[in-house]
This record gives structure tokens, sequence and C-alpha cells, in this order.
């Protein structure tokens, strides 16, 4: 009973911070918040999920959610790495930007210099 | 000693005007370099007036030391990597007007006088890019274990790319207006190199291997790539294709 309290809070949380999550697309509300639904129905309905499982083919309910835990663990992993990577460009764009803005001209007698178009 | 462009007898059009009185700009990614970078810029403004060091977020002296060496610095506020280093280099000289833009590396392993040797190549060939080869050329002092790594990389840009090249991860190249506008670094670190070979080889670009000497000193060797790297840049690789 303990652990179902505490799982279904933690469900209603997922969903409540994603409820404050403006820049988060509709899509990705729907989901969440389908999921959060789903797992407190399973929560407290644990048996159900092998009558799931036996629709989609797998024998037991803790394979099924076993093996959809690594699916979204995976899709996580490659959202956060595209994100990474997106931010990462982001920066290297505004490092540039800064390097050539600032660029340090030599001493050259007579003809001074501005940095490379002002970036 | 030519590839490509001799291999090819109908010149792609459109990607070889050839201004007289070019301006010839040297790019120098360095990243804690002041033991030797005033050394190599001075080196290389003796022969060819603007040199770019772009400075990748170095914690020592490198940018002061190449400012007092007479070059151009372009900082990097932080550590981006080789690759990032080159493209900043490459866009400030484009800004800068130049013709030709030459990749040198800042840890004194290449000669000055290969760069007027490349250039005369590119020319006379009507290539896009030249591209420096040790494997032509003559590498002092290259440990096997080095080679071998080299020789593997070779093999893999040759699967990746198409491109059948003697030596794909040589600093030492240059490249034509053309080609540096079509050419558009994003692999931020070491996987820049095959990053470089790919887009020749997808813009099309005419090239030329030219041999050139590099000469390995402790330094050089302690600053350049391992095998524990290998898989790094393979990652880096792999990671940069997901995202095109």
């Amino acid at each position: 009973m303990t652990i179902q309290v505490l799982l279904t809070l933690g469900l209603l949380l997922c969903a409540a911070y994603a409820f404050l999550q403006v820049k988060v697309s509709a899509f990705l509300h729907v989901v969440i918040y389908t999921a959060a639904l789903a797992g407190t129905y399973f929560v407290w309905f644990p048996e159900h999920t092998t009558v799931v499982a036996q629709l989609l083919g797998v024998g037991r309910g803790a394979d099924l959610v076993l093996y959809l835990w690594v699916v979204i663990s995976i899709a996580i992993g490659f959202n956060l790495h595209v994100k990474l990577a997106t931010e990462s460009r982001k920066t290297t764009l505004l490092a540039r930007h800064i390097a050539i803005r600032d660029a340090w001209e030599p001493e050259r007698a007579g003809t001074p210099h501005r940095g490379g178009g002002g970036g | 000693m030519t590839r490509g462009a001799a291999r090819d007898a109908t010149p792609h059009a459109g990607r070889s005007a050839r201004p007289a009185g070019r301006a010839v700009w040297v790019v120098m990614p360095a990243f804690n370099e002041a033991s030797v970078i005033g050394d190599t810029a001075r080196d290389v403004l003796a022969h060819h007036p603007h040199v770019v060091v772009v400075d990748d977020g170095s914690v020592d002296d490198t940018a002061r030391v190449a400012h007092e060496a007479g070059a151009v610095v372009v900082r990097h506020p932080i550590n981006l990597g080789q690759g990032a280093a080159l493209q900043t280099g490459i866009e400030y000289a484009l800004r800068r007007g130049a013709d030709l833009i030459v990749t040198f590396d800042a840890d004194g392993q290449h000669r000055v006088g290969d760069i007027a040797v490349m250039i005369d190549a590119l020319e006379r060939s009507g290539s896009d890019v030249a591209l420096g080869s040790r494997f032509l050329g003559s590498a002092v002092g290259l440990p096997a274990s080095r080679r071998l790594l080299l020789k593997l990389a070779i093999r893999f840009t040759a699967l990746t790319t198409g491109l059948r090249l003697s030596d794909a991860h040589n600093g030492l190249r240059v490249l034509t207006r053309n080609a540096a506008e079509a050419i558009e670094i994003r692999q931020d670190r070491m996987a820049h190199a095959s990053e470089i070979v790919h887009c020749i080889a997808r813009s099309r670009l005419r090239y030329v291997e030219v041999p050139v000497t590099v000469v390995y000193t402790a330094y050089s060797l302690a600053k350049g790539q391992r095998f524990s790297n290998l898989l790094k840049i393979l990652g880096e690789m792999f990671g940069g294709r997901m995202q095109q």
C-alpha cells in the first residue's frame, strides 16, 4: 500500500511538472499525461499488466514493463543527445562570433585594423 | 602526386575563379602552445604576411606570444576543439578577403617552404584544394604505432568518402576561397579531418595531393593523435552524421 501511494504521488508530480512546462509540445504533454495515468492505473492493478502483455504477445506483465522501460530510456537518451548537440552547436557559434568580433590585430605601424567585419 | 584533378578530365564548372595577386591567409589553430607558437608564427610570417592564430581557449600565454610574434589572434572564450578553431580561422580569413587559405599546425611539425610548393601545385593543377601528404613526401621521426594509426585513418576515410588519399589527416592544406566557402567544419573536435575530406567528396571539389615533410618532435608527438582517441573520433563522426 505504501509503495503504491508513493508511486502514485511520483507520477502525479511528473504530470504536474509537465503541465508547468510551457515549452513542451502539445504532443509530448499528451504522452506524459497518458503515461502518468496508465502508470497510476497499473500501480493499483498490477495484475492487469499481464492481460495487456498477453494481448501484445509478451508472457508476463513484468516483462512488458521492463521492455517499455528500456525503449523509453533509449528514446530519452537519444533526445538528450540531440538536445545537447544542439546546445553545443549554439555555444560554438557564439564563441566563434565573439572570437571574430574581438580579433586582436598585430601592432603594425600606420595600419590599424578592425576585427573581421564585426562578426 | 596529383589526384582527383588529374583523374578528372572534365573539371566541375564554376569553382575555380583565380584572381590575380591573391591574398594568402595562414590559419593556425592553437591550444596551450605558448612554448612553440611564437617561433612557428614568426617562421610563417617571414614568408606570408597574413597569419591568424586561433587560440582555442588556452590557459597559458598562447594568445600573447602569438600576438607579439605579429599574428592576428582570435580567441575562443572556451576550449571548443581543433575543428572549431579551424572553422573560426577560416571564417575570419574569408571576412578579411582571403583568396587562398592555408591550414597549418601550430606545433611546428610542418615546413613553411611547403606552403609555396602547395600553392604552386594548386595553381598548376587547377584544383580547389591542395592536401599535404607526408606519405608522398617524408615523415621524419614518425613512430611505427603512429604510422599504423594514420594508415587505418586513410582506410577509414576511403571507406566513408570514396576518396583514396595517401594521407587523410595532414594539417597542412590549401583551400581556394570557393573551397573554403563550400567546406563547413561542424565537427568541433578531432573528427574534423575526416569531415573535410567528406566535404571535398560531397561538394565534388577538385583536389591535389602534394608531397610535404612532417617533422615529429617529442612535443608534437605528445600533442598528436593516439590510439586511445580513435574510438572517440569514430563516436564523434557517428554522432555528427546522426545530427545532419
